[in-house]
């Protein structure tokens, strides 16, 4: 009877050695594929990209399209994931530690953040290091909190971290970025400076059209920035008519609905409602975080009743049972978006997916007979 | 290879040290077939990380959280050793399964109401991956403390973890034994559940003593091959997890379960090779 | 109609006809002690729902429902037949590990689920805000088939529960019991999530088993005072903002412990009765 339980500790024995001995090998296997902690040289040509780690799968796509072949780039949320609420996978730590550069919003949209980092020993990207890029640097954010209290619910004490959902501040984000890679990757100076001039051409005429270019990208994104971008070009004219009917692209195509009232699920829209003259008539959510109690959703449903609300906008990594089943008591039309570049195949760039995003409003806002006013 | 020790050293020290004490309580806790206990312990300490978190504004790892954890358990020990002779009309693990549920409700409550960043499958499947010194040493400190209190009561705790009845008519006074027994080990699992969350503690607590059960007797004997099947299992459940990159806890009680139902076959092929021989 | 009332009606026909077979099948895992075999089913319902996620299929549509119930039917196939030999290892505690695997297999599913955190908290907390009358209708009906099938056939049911090992065929009645159980599971638990289908199912019959033995006065006490607890938890929740499914389960938790403190006043009172009856001898 002893021997065989000898016999059988023995075999186990031996199974867990010989597992773990194989996952070594493979392991040694891939770290000769990892390259890492080399210094970085000013020279033009580098012998190796600079490796860039994201957070947002956004961060990802702009920063590809700035650092071209001078970077490679990954990103740690998954399109469709919800990034306050990621549980912290081992292979994060692996992708942090290879990271030349880290870009991070900066606020506190990504609380597992630090904790990866330090877990990872890679202090090249640690906070206020020259490897971390905070997207939101300079920034002015709406919703800072007076009394961050617990019982508001998830509140984000910086103000509002969702800034990629304006395009106006992606351009900006963009900017950062372009300036992380340059303080990174000094020899890459000229080809990042020109990524980004073509960039921020191409948000300039998806903003506001290919007429009204010259009157000059950055004074134009003031002007939205500041909310006078319309008595702007109402004031001015051309040829007659105000500007305003030469105005294109992504702001023109959303006039007719500006002052229109919208149900959100999450505030994560702030930023896009203020550019677009949008209203967050409320949340579906009772508080950021908390999900809707009895009371709360009934109050939704008459008020969107009442006022006659006829759209909600969702990204879809919330719930999309409970955004439908409001949308079906109230008549609504339910808008529900991929908030990440990726996030839809249709969606694989930054202006991809703000098309997606007007697209579908405009298509739902047609549906309810909203636009056209 | 640092690598691998750097991520992995810290969380499989962790599960050694939680291992080998919740074996032996498991031990304890099968032959008074008090299973559901653990969980609802465990809860109950969640609750009360949760609880402080909210009611006093504390980081989850400081002193003040331990204790507010520590008095709910506590309270829970006590509401169960006092109930146990109170009502006899429904069992024990009835009362136990329903506290469970009400105590997990509980959590989903508070978080409910001001979520923080408090979030429900953490709670259940822990964050062995960023286990830290501090936490090591608290837990290795405290493990200590109560392992040498079991040694100790091994004696009195023992007897009515045998024969509950036959204690009571012995002499013992099984009351104050049972209190004692409960709050040990609510205090083990306090501790253990920062580390690891709910779900990996109670499969800690069960499958290493079950699987030592199926061959074994003796005290020491199960309490060795339970020990044997916390170390085989947390290797391989810490390789695994760090591989496929799956939540580290869970994946440890998976391995768990799977040792125990391989051990299962292979002691049901052995009894039946016995009888077929005799 | 105006949404508050019509969420109340809602609401309280689902609860009204969902605790009746609830409290009927708790008097008999109760009896039974075989406690935890409902919470191994709920949480295999719920993986069997997120497998179906994960595979592209809607949560709590028709085909999850099949997944959910070909989980259970797993479930229920090992709780009839795992029955361990080794005195040394009691039941329950084979339960209890299937109920962690049951957990635990969720857990790691929904770590590579896109979005995946949020199924946990919705399979434990559920969904009873969310429901509409066609779900409410489907699920009524179903319970009511499910209850006239086991008043029909109440008595072999109750032998089971009462007189185990006796009966003819024990392995197909217990196999019929624990199907029920499933199915109930199945429908349930994307609705009100594990936790709530659990208190549904053990908490009125608790409360009920502790103060009488028969069965129809059982399953009356138990509904009647399960039904009070979540009337008072859904006028709760509304008026102050609670989450409406943890409250619930705290309202019944809330009744369970009053009875429990009610029955341990009630024996000592007894006990003291008949202390004082002895001392004071009549004839």
């Amino acid at each position: 009877m002893k021997s065989r339980i000898h016999l059988l500790f023995v075999l186990l024995l031996a199974f867990v050695l010989s597992v773990q001995c194989g996952l070594c090998a493979a392991q040694h296997r891939e770290r000769a594929r990892i390259r890492g902690g080399q210094p970085l040289d000013a020279s033009a040509r580098r012998d190796r990209p600079l490796h860039v780690v994201t957070t947002l799968p956004d961060y990802a796509a702009l920063a590809k399209a700035i650092g071209g072949d001078r970077v490679t780039v990954e990103s740690i949320v998954h399109p469709v994931q919800d990034p306050h609420h990621i549980r912290p996978k081992p292979s994060f730590v692996h992708m942090v530690k290879k990271a030349d550069v880290m870009i991070a919003t900066g606020l506190d949209l990504e609380m597992w953040l630090p904790t990866v980092i330090n877990k990872s020993g890679n202090k090249r990207i640690r906070s206020g290091e020259i490897g971390y890029v905070a997207v939101s640097q300079g920034m002015t954010l709406l919703e800072k909190p007076e009394n961050p209290s617990q019982y508001e619910g998830d509140v984000h004490v910086y103000g509002n971290p969702h800034i990629m959902c304006s395009p106006l501040k992606a351009r900006h984000a963009a900017k950062n970025i372009a300036i992380g890679l340059i303080k990174n990757d000094p020899g890459g100076r000229d080809f990042y400076q020109a990524n980004l001039s073509a960039m921020e051409a191409e948000f300039d005429k998806h903003l506001f059209g290919e007429t009204l270019l010259p009157i000059g990208g950055d004074t134009l994104c003031r002007l939205a920035e500041q909310g006078k971008l319309l008595n702007y070009l109402r004031e001015n004219k051309l040829k007659g008519k105000p500007l305003t009917e030469y105005l294109g692209g992504w702001m023109g195509r959303m006039l007719p609905l500006r002052g229109a009232p919208l149900v959100v699920y999450h505030k994560n829209w702030s930023y896009f409602l203020r550019l677009f003259g949008l209203e967050e008539a409320a949340t579906i959510e009772s508080k950021p975080g908390i999900p809707p109690s009895p009371k709360h959703v009934t109050e939704l449903v008459e008020m969107m009743q009442n006022r006659n609300v006829g759209i909600i906008l969702a990204a879809n990594y919330f719930d999309e049972q409970k955004v439908r089943t409001v949308a079906s008591r109230t008549g609504a039309e339910a808008v529900v978006v991929p908030l990440f570049v990726g996030g839809v195949p249709e969606a694989d760039d930054y202006f991809k997916l703000v098309d997606y995003w007007v697209d579908n409003l405009l298509a739902a806002a047609d549906r309810k007979g909203l636009s056209g006013k | 290879m640092s690598d691998l020790v750097a991520m992995l050293g810290l969380p499989f020290l962790a599960c050694i040290l939680m291992g080998s004490i919740l074996s032996y309580l498991g031990i304890h806790v099968l032959k008074r077939e008090v299973i559901f206990i653990d969980i609802a312990v465990a809860q109950v300490a969640a609750v009360g990380a949760l609880a402080a978190h909210l009611a006093f504004d504390v980081e989850d790892g400081s002193l003040l959280s331990y204790l507010f954890s520590l008095a709910c358990v506590f309270a829970m020990a006590g509401f169960y050793s006092v109930v146990r002779h109170k009502v006899v009309e429904i069992s024990i693990e009835a009362i136990i399964g329903i506290s469970y549920a009400i105590t997990a409700a509980g959590a989903l409550f508070l978080i409910g109401i001001a979520p923080g960043h408090a979030h429900a499958e953490e709670m259940l499947a822990g964050s062995l991956l960023w286990v830290t010194w501090p936490q090591i040493l608290v837990g290795l400190v405290v493990f200590a403390a109560v392992g040498f209190v079991l040694w100790l009561v091994r004696r009195p705790i023992s007897a009515v973890s045998q024969d509950y009845a036959a204690a009571a008519a012995g002499g013992l006074n099984v009351a104050w034994w049972d209190f004692l027994f409960y709050a040990l080990l609510g205090v083990v699992i306090t501790v253990a559940v920062r580390l690891s969350g709910v779900v990996t503690v109670f499969a800690l607590l069960i499958i290493p003593a079950t699987t030592s059960a199926l061959l074994a007797t003796g005290w020491l004997s199960r309490l060795l091959l339970a020990w044997l099947t916390v170390v085989m299992a947390s290797t391989t459940g810490l390789l695994f997890s760090y591989y496929l990159d799956f939540s580290m806890g869970p994946v440890i009680a998976l391995c768990l379960g799977t040792l125990l139902a391989v051990v299962a076959v292979f002691a049901r092929l052995r009894q039946k090779a016995v009888v077929r021989q005799a | 109609m105006s949404e508050a009332v019509r969420l109340f009606a809602l609401q309280i026909a689902l609860i009204a006809v969902v605790l009746v077979l609830h409290t009927y099948l708790g008097l008999h895992i109760i009896r039974r002690t075989l406690i935890f075999s409902d919470l191994v089913l709920d949480q295999l319902a719920a993986f069997g729902a997120l497998v179906g996620v994960g595979l592209g299929i809607a949560y709590a549509s028709p085909c999850s429902y099949l997944f959910a119930f070909a989980a259970v039917l797993i479930g229920a196939f090992l709780l009839a037949v795992i029955k361990p030999r080794n005195p040394a290892i009691p039941r329950e505690a084979v339960i209890g590990i299937l109920y962690a695997m049951a957990l635990v297999l969720s857990l790691l599913w929904t770590d590579k689920l896109p979005g995946g955190n949020a199924y946990v908290e919705k399979t434990l907390s559920g969904y009873l805000l969310w429901v509409t009358w066609p779900l409410v209708r489907v699920t009524i009906f179903t319970y009511v088939v499910l209850i006239v099938f086991h008043y029909v056939l109440r008595h072999r049911f109750i032998a089971l529960a009462e007189r185990p090992g006796e009966i003819r065929h024990e392995h197909v009645w217990d196999f019929l019991f624990f199907t029920t159980q499933g199915i109930i599971t199945v429908l349930i638990v994307p609705i009100a999530g594990v936790l709530l289908a659990y208190s549904f199912l053990m908490i009125p019959a608790a409360i009920a088993t502790m103060f009488t033995k028969k069965w129809g006065l059982a399953v009356l006490l138990g509904w009647a005072l399960g039904f009070l607890a979540c009337l008072l938890g859904l006028a709760s929740s509304y008026q102050w903002d609670l989450p409406y499914g943890p409250t619930l389960v705290l309202f019944m938790g809330l009744f369970f412990v009053g009875a429990i403190v009610l029955r341990a006043v009630l024996r000592a009172r007894r006990t003291s009765a008949i202390e004082r009856s002895q001392s004071c001898p009549t004839s």
